[in-house]
């Protein structure tokens, strides 16, 4: 499976802390990668530099084979990476066209082309299963909707990394169960690789192919999800333990 | 469906009902007094309505981007004085005068956004501009009273009155400049990325940065704009008054930010349309005018804009508290 996102010997400090020391890992196309761990554990921290938030200290990132640095959201954007918050990924006061389109707007002879977007952003939405008017405003959403929303944006702008940053924190179990789906959607219709980051195994042993633990900062397993199991990825969570033992030799395939 | 959505996108129903208002009081005040409808009254108002429009459509690119200018007195004052010092004092030519004072407002637009881009975040955006803008207010004024000595500064050419007295056929000039600006506002805010960035910014910048919308580069063009429509005011009341004086800017700081919010432009950003300013500026006066009109002693004048400002709050308060609860529902 074509290699998409790279990281080598990733590391950031914050003044004394050291908030990622050393991580590497490989994702491929239409791979959904469970990222997990406890508060503090470099989550946040990992997906900021992914997505051109913060430099790392130390360490290289190859996207398609080829070392590149994001240098800021609107760098990574353009370049591919794609990312879905919690919380706070849309604008309310605005249409669901308008969050769709905010910062990569569409011009034809110089002036917005609402009509195209519109289109756009309500196909793109059907895609992956939800059926909404692109005028609608954002706060006449259900929390799952804006969820909605903000994934079938980035399967629309996507091309290389979709980051998830605890999508279904806050959603009802029948919206989990509908994100959950919609996330399946876009691994199987885009060539993107998925970075799920999740407190919850419920959630992403379902869906995931390969699960990576970090604990204060260091990767502590990469395992591909049939050879785990819950008991073990909640001891490497909670306990700091020899992590040569938990990192899965296996080749994706 | 669409074509409505598009009509609404120019109109709110708030405004629609907001201009219902104010032609039902300016009609309740014909019958009080039936001058209110004649051609010199109509004159007035379209002159001082629209430089109060004017004010309040600079005022709209700071409130939307999420800040607030309680500076623009100070620009005004420092710009009608300037353009007299230039000309009168030291014979520069008019449009020389009154290029570098528009560049003089831009300037200041710029340096307001730029201060507060510096030290927001970690603090809300709101905190250095009010600071900042509160201090140029002083300054800007201060630096006028020492350049004249508190004393008004006459002897412009007479052409110079055209600036802000002119007529296009029986149309005032000031209506003109109100009618160009409100069609450049109409293009920047409804046509371009950059009105879309404008709300944006002021609804929440955090989110909107995320998205890729340059939020310090978004409000540097605000600010520069709104301050440099406030300079240009500056030089119309210099002009239409044929001064330069201390006393021009200051006093229009509470009734803009009232006109303001008349005209349905949120103080917490992101909120208001070019019509909505229009609207607001137009009522400002229309009070003032109404006071004059009726014979009311003018001591009643802040009284009347505090009511006003208060109805019209309260009415959108309500109807945001309506449209809260029925998405609830």
């Amino acid at each position: 499976m074509k290699e998409i996102i790279r990281v080598e010997n990733l590391t950031k400090r914050y003044e004394n802390v050291v908030a990622l020391n050393n991580v590497s890992f490989t994702t491929h196309k239409k791979e959904i990668i469970g990222l997990v761990g406890d508060n503090g554990a470099g989550k946040s921290t990992l997906l900021n530099i992914l997505v051109g938030l913060y430099t790392p200290d130390e360490g290289k990132i190859y996207l398609n084979g080829k070392e590149t640095k994001f240098f800021s959201p609107a760098d990574a954007r353009k370049k591919g990476i794609e990312i879905v918050y919690q919380f706070e990924n849309l604008i309310e006061g605005m249409t669901i066209h308008k969050n769709f389109f905010m910062g990569r707007e569409v011009i034809k002879r110089g002036v917005l082309d609402n009509k195209l977007m519109r289109k756009k952003s309500e196909e793109a939405l059907e895609k992956i299963g939800i059926s909404k008017s692109s005028d609608q405003l954002i706060e006449e959403l259900s929390g799952g909707q804006r969820q909605a929303v903000a994934l079938g944006r980035a399967f629309h702008f996507g091309k290389n990394v979709l980051l998830l940053d605890e999508p279904t924190t806050g959603l009802s179990l029948k919206e989990v169960d509908k994100t959950l789906k919609r996330i399946k959607l876009i691994r199987n219709k885009a060539a993107m690789s998925i970075i799920f980051v999740t407190h919850n195994l419920r959630h992403i042993l379902p869906i995931a192919d390969r699960i990576i633990v970090l604990y204060h900062g260091e990767k502590v397993l990469d395992k591909r999800v049939e050879h785990t199991s819950v008991e073990e990825l909640t001891k490497m969570i909670t306990t700091r333990i020899k992590k040569e033992d938990h990192v899965d030799k296996t080749k994706f395939i | 469906m669409t074509k409505l959505n598009s009509f609404k996108k120019f109109l709110s129903i708030s405004e629609v009902n907001r201009t219902i208002i104010i032609i039902i009081l300016s009609f309740v005040i014909y019958i009080l007094n039936p001058f209110f409808y004649t051609g010199a009254n109509f004159k007035l108002l379209a002159t001082w309505g629209s430089v109060y429009a004017l004010m309040v459509l600079g005022q709209m690119l700071y409130l939307v981007t999420g800040g607030i200018d309680l500076s623009f007195g100070g620009v005004i004052c420092i710009s009608n004085v300037f353009v007299a010092m230039f000309v009168i004092w030291y014979g520069l030519p008019i449009w020389l005068a009154v290029l570098i004072v528009l560049i003089v407002g831009a300037a200041i637009g710029f340096s307001i956004a730029l201060f507060s881009n510096a030290f927001s975040p970690p603090l809300k955006f709101l905190l250095p501009v009010f600071i900042y803008t509160i201090m140029l207010s002083f300054v800007l004024t201060g630096i006028a009273r020492i350049i004249t000595g508190a004393f008004p500064i006459y002897g412009f050419p007479d052409y110079y009155g055209f600036i802000g007295k002119g007529k296009l056929g029986p149309v005032p000039i000031t209506f003109v400049y109100l009618i160009i600006i409100t069609v450049i506002f109409v293009f920047i805010f409804y046509f371009r990325s950059l009105g879309w960035h404008f709300f944006a910014t002021g609804l929440n910048d955090e989110v909107a940065r995320k998205m890729g919308v340059n939020v310090k580069r978004t409000r540097l063009i605000a600010f520069t704009l709104g301050s440099l429509i406030q300079a240009f005011v500056g030089i119309i009341i210099g002009s239409y008054l044929s001064v330069g004086s201390v006393l021009i800017g200051p006093s229009y700081l509470l009734p803009v930010l009232a006109g303001a919010f008349i005209g349905g432009i949120s103080l917490a950003g992101g909120e208001g349309s070019p019509y909505g300013a229009i609207l607001g500026g137009f009522a400002v006066y229309l009070i003032e005018n109404i006071i004059v009109v009726l014979a009311i002693s003018a001591f009643w004048k802040e009284v009347a804009t505090g009511l006003f400002l208060f109805l019209f709050v309260l009415f959108d308060f309500y109807q945001k508290r309506r449209r809260v609860f029925s998405i609830k529902a």
